[in-house]
């Protein structure tokens, strides 16, 4: 991330990073670019969404190492925001989202994603001390053929936060792949609720659409919902969606123990798995310690 | 001598990349042939052909069967012809054992009804020369098998249906040298059965060649055969390697 | 059996008015004529679901609200649709079930059946009768257990069953009491195959353990559009029930059903449920495992064609520690049919050590059709072992290739994979009935059923 080049406009108004990718406000964006923002967005749309943001990515631009989306989001004003991603026909991003606290929170992220187009996006979110109900929308939208989105999100719901995350695949064309997993470790008194929509429009051939949500409960008076959502109006397609909630699995534990780790090692070993998946797709090694610690911190003060 | 199998010029495409591209050969009644060659050279491709699989299509060159243009026929058409695949990996049928799935089949093939108990004899029968035990009739079909037991059923099915032309994918891969013995015994006996059955094994070791000797062995090499030669060619592959045949030709 | 004493058929609509005339005619206590006036007002204030098939269209003042139940078997044969009279054709039915089936025949072969089993069961002090005659001869035990499980206000359609509820059946199976054969539900003439609005309670005491089968799988042929009944059932300690519904009503029908059990300690509850036929149907078999150590098992399947949409699936709702759960729903949509999944699993505190397991599979079968899935899974307690799954495809050009490479043409291959897609709820249901559902699906794959 430290590589990419920025500039600034005087207003910080938009935002220059590396090969014609920028991040502008919405209403600014529009300004200088009318067409792009009247196929993603209708008139009425953008005075509302007073607070939106666009992360522009041009056709055929390939990005290789991640984008930061805190370190973008700084640069613009102190409020809630919408974030508007809009990935152009055969370009190939990274992006992550790594959230230790409310200040300049995105609370919805929309991917627009154009033919040939791939997407990686990982969210990890963790526990913070604000009490608060707070929704994250997560929309992707697979617009043309041959796309493809990768999500890996990772949450940590500690007694002080309600989380309600919401995740949408729609699938609007044929021939292309959606991936999400979503794993949350839920400590005591916290409450939790996903819910995660695939859909697949009509003659949507060779569509194929997966999503996985595994949550961990490690103490009491926890709360866990989950919903997730197929909506399929096409036949020549391959959908699954799994959800999973409980505690870490006494055999796997006992196992762990009859090899020598402490009934806490192989507690702390088992809850990597819930987020390795995530973990791995970083090259970055501060933000894997950073995750990895406060993991650590949290299982320590109950275990 | 009857010819079984004519393939002529044959061109495939498989989502717009051609995967077999000219080939022709001559299979005759009670024959046996290898096709050997490494792995992506086409061979199982060729099977999937001739039996008819939807996403192989022909572009040019022609597939002959008893003299019979087989291209436009669908894979059960060909199946009624006399035509038998051996999957590479077969498929797992969920909630359709063994025992209906067969009697089905018999009846398509052979065209005439069998009775329950008439099929029950001739399916028992045939499980003991393979030595499965007769309860596997009532499992679902492939359903959590090994890989050695679908291979050994893939062979049931042969003897069950009795095939004019047996094609076998890659028969041997996965098994043990015992489990090898019981199919090789299998295909050993329907070809006594009927000495005109006419087999193609498909194999890129020459392992099992031990035990069902060819008489005429082909080397594929992306999409087309280069090198043809009897049985004693098998034994130069398992010395020397593929490299030496194909870069022969090429 | 009910001896009608004359003919009646009540107005058009729903007022207070015809639901006393109801409970006139039935001579019912006033604790039920309130309880159907009650149940009225609530139908009345109650809004239509916002969510599921669209019922906008459902006119409640165009409907005979009580048709004495020989009434309705005054249909004449010419009036049959050819289109179910070719159905019983392709299934096998023998002509004189095929009449009482299209509700033409007035009796029934069965009938001596029923009158022999009806000795045998009195001796053992099951009770296996017309709801009404239920509330009649076993007042008491009747007004104990009646709405305890699903009440009035539970939602719109359960409200309107019980204002204007009719015929049923009332179980009763004693203590340790074991029936060893399925109680067919359609033994009954005058009951649930002509019924609208039916009450079924079942109760089955300590020990004791009941199948019960209802419905069958050749299409039934309704003159009134709209069914919805009601089916309560209590398990009580260490029992076991089966219930199997086959619904295959003809494509008039609005099919809306409120089913419910309650399992206590160590009761095992399995619903059984596969719907065939109807426009529409909303129906959601639930469990509440009550008591410790209960069992819950709903296994589920839902065919959707031409211009069907089957809204079904279940609950289960864990109460009690060390409970367990199993749930499988397995749907087809083709042609144009659309078919909706919804499922509830719910585990709420003090459920301790519970496992639930939850599986949705559907299969669409052309670029016509829709499916839908919404699980919910809600848990609130952290000793539990609770998944859900579910996919949806289509049939796999692999199987179908190795079928086909074995002799079966491409409707034979459907066919039997379509067979074996389902085979899980097939296996579940009584022998006559699974050699019909097979015969229906083959039918149906090659065309000549829609």
């Amino acid at each position: 991330m430290d590589n990419i080049k920025r500039t600034s406009d005087l207003n910080s108004k938009i935002l220059y990073l590396s090969k014609g990718v920028f991040v502008s406000e919405l209403s600014y964006f529009s300004s200088l670019y009318p067409d792009i923002a009247k196929k993603y967005f209708n008139e009425v749309a953008i005075e509302t969404i007073a607070q939106g943001m666009v992360l522009f990515i041009p056709n055929n631009t390939k990005i290789d190492r991640f984008i930061n989306l805190k370190e973008i989001v700084e640069n613009f004003s102190d409020t809630e925001k919408r974030l508007f991603v809009i990935v152009g026909s055969f370009a190939c991003v990274k992006i992550y989202n790594f959230i230790e606290n409310l200040e300049k929170f995105i609370h919805s992220i929309d991917f627009f994603v154009e033919e040939g187009a791939s997407v990686s996006f990982i969210g990890c979110y963790l526990d913070f001390d604000e009490s608060k109900i707070i929704t994250h929308d997560l929309n992707i939208f697979l617009i043309e053929k041959n796309c493809k989105v990768d999500c890996k999100i990772f949450c940590i719901v500690d007694g002080v936060q309600n989380i309600v995350f919401r995740t949408k695949q729609q699938h609007l064309s044929g021939d292309s792949h959606s991936n999400l997993i979503l794993n949350c470790i839920a400590f005591e008194n916290s409450h939790f609720e996903y819910e995660g929509k695939i859909f697949i429009d009509k003659n949507c051939s060779k569509v194929e659409a997966y999503q996985n949500n595994k949550n961990i409960i490690l103490e009491n008076n926890v709360v866990v919902n989950s919903m997730p959502i197929l909506e399929i109006l096409s036949n020549d397609v391959l959908c699954k969606h799994s959800t999973a909630t409980g505690q870490i699995d006494k055999d796997s534990l006992f196992y762990l123990q009859t090899r020598g780790l402490s009934e806490k090692e192989a507690n702390i070993l088992l809850l990597e798995n819930v987020f390795d998946f995530l973990i791995n797709s970083f090259d970055n090694k501060k933000i894997k310690d950073t995750v990895l610690r406060r993991v650590k911190e949290k299982i320590r003060k109950i275990l | 001598m009857i010819s079984v199998l004519k393939i002529n010029n044959l061109c495939v495409c498989v989502d717009k990349s051609e995967i077999i591209k000219n080939l022709s050969i001559d299979v005759f009644d009670g024959q046996v042939h290898a096709i050997m060659g490494p792995n992506g050279s086409g061979k199982s491709s060729l099977a999937y052909s001739l039996m008819g699989h939807p996403r192989f299509c022909v572009k040019s060159g022609g597939i002959s069967f008893f003299n019979e243009d087989v291209v436009q026929l669908s894979p059960d058409e060909r199946a009624k012809r006399g035509l038998f695949l051996a999957f590479q990996y077969p498929k797992e049928i969920p909630g359709a054992t063994v025992f209906s799935v067969l009697k089905e089949s018999l009846g398509a093939v052979s065209g005439k009804l069998v009775s329950f108990d008439g099929f029950s004899k001739i399916l028992f029968n045939k499980m003991d020369i393979l030595k499965i035990d007769h309860s596997f009739a009532y499992r679902n079909l492939n359903e959590d098998f090994s890989g050695g037991e679908k291979k050994r059923f893939e062979i049931l099915q042969m003897l069950v249906l009795r095939p004019r032309l047996a094609i076998l994918d890659e028969i041997d891969s996965g098994l043990d040298i015992d489990s090898l013995k019981v199919v090789a015994k299998g295909i050993k006996y329907a070809k006594k059965e009927n000495p005109r059955m006419t087999i193609i094994i498909i194999t890129h070791r020459q392992h099992i060649l031990r035990y069902i000797k060819p008489d005429f062995v082909h080397i594929m090499h992306d999409g087309t055969i280069v090198n043809s030669g009897n049985f004693e060619l098998a034994a130069q592959i398992e010395k020397k390697g593929y490299t030496g045949f194909i870069d022969a030709k090429s | 059996m009910q001896n009608p004493d004359y003919v009646f058929k009540s107005d058009r609509g729903l007022n207070k008015k015809i639901v006393c005339e109801i409970s006139a005619k039935k001579n019912e206590p006033g604790w039920m004529t309130d309880f159907r006036l009650n149940a009225l007002e609530i139908f009345e204030s109650m809004p239509m679901p916002n969510f599921g098939p669209n019922l906008s269209w459902l006119n409640t003042n165009d409907i005979h609200f009580y048709v004495k139940p020989i009434e309705g078997l005054k249909n004449s044969w010419e009036d049959v649709p050819d289109k179910i009279k070719k159905t019983f054709e392709a299934l096998g039915v023998p002509q004189a079930e095929q009449k009482f089936l299209a509700g033409v025949g007035a009796q029934y072969e069965s009938e001596m059946i029923y009158k022999s089993l009806q000795k045998k069961w009195e001796k053992e002090g099951v009770v296996f009768v017309d709801s009404t005659e239920g509330l009649k001869k076993y007042p008491d035990i009747f007004k104990k257990y009646f709405a305890s499980v699903v009440p009035p206000n539970d939602n719109k359609f359960a409200a309107l069953n019980s204002a204007v509820w009719s015929g049923g059946n009332f179980v009763i199976i004693p203590k340790g009491v074991k029936i060893d054969m399925p109680l067919q539900a359609y033994f009954r003439i005058d009951s649930s195959s002509f019924g609208q609005f039916e009450r079924t309670l079942i109760i089955v005491e300590e020990g004791g353990s009941l199948e019960y089968v209802e419905g069958c799988s050749a299409q039934v042929y309704k003159q009134n559009s709209l069914h919805s009944a009601v089916v309560e059932i209590i398990a009580l300690k260490g029992s076991k029930i089966r219930y199997t519904t086959i619904q295959n009503w003809s494509d008039n029908v609005c099919n809306l059903v409120t089913k419910r059990a309650l399992a206590r300690e160590n009761a095992t509850v399995e619903w059984i449920d596969g719907n065939f036929g109807s426009k529409i149907t909303m129906k959601y078999p639930s469990i509440i495992l009550k008591g410790e150590k209960s069992k819950g098992q709903i296994i589920s399947i839902a065919v959707a064609a031409k211009d069907q949409h089957q809204d079904t699936g279940g609950k289960i709702i864990h109460l009690a520690p060390n409970t367990s759960s199993n749930f499988v729903s397995k749907s087809i949509s083709k042609n144009g049919g659309r078919s909706s999944f919804r499922g509830l699993l719910k585990v709420e505190a003090g459920a301790v050590n519970v496992n639930a397991k939850m599986q949705c599979d559907a299969l669409i079968l052309d670029d016509l059709s829709r499916s839908d899935t919404y699980p919910k899974v809600q848990v609130k307690e952290k000793n539990v072992d609770v998944g859900h799954e579910a996919s949806v495809s289509k049939i796999s050009d692999e199987q179908l290739f190795y079928i086909q490479s074995r002799g079966l043409n491409e409707e034979m291959a459907r066919a039997m994979i379509v067979n074996g897609f389902i085979d899980s709820f097939v296996k579940e249901i009584p022998m006559e009935y699974a050699v019909e559902i097979n015969r229906l699906i083959s039918a149906s794959m090659e065309g000549s059923i829609g």
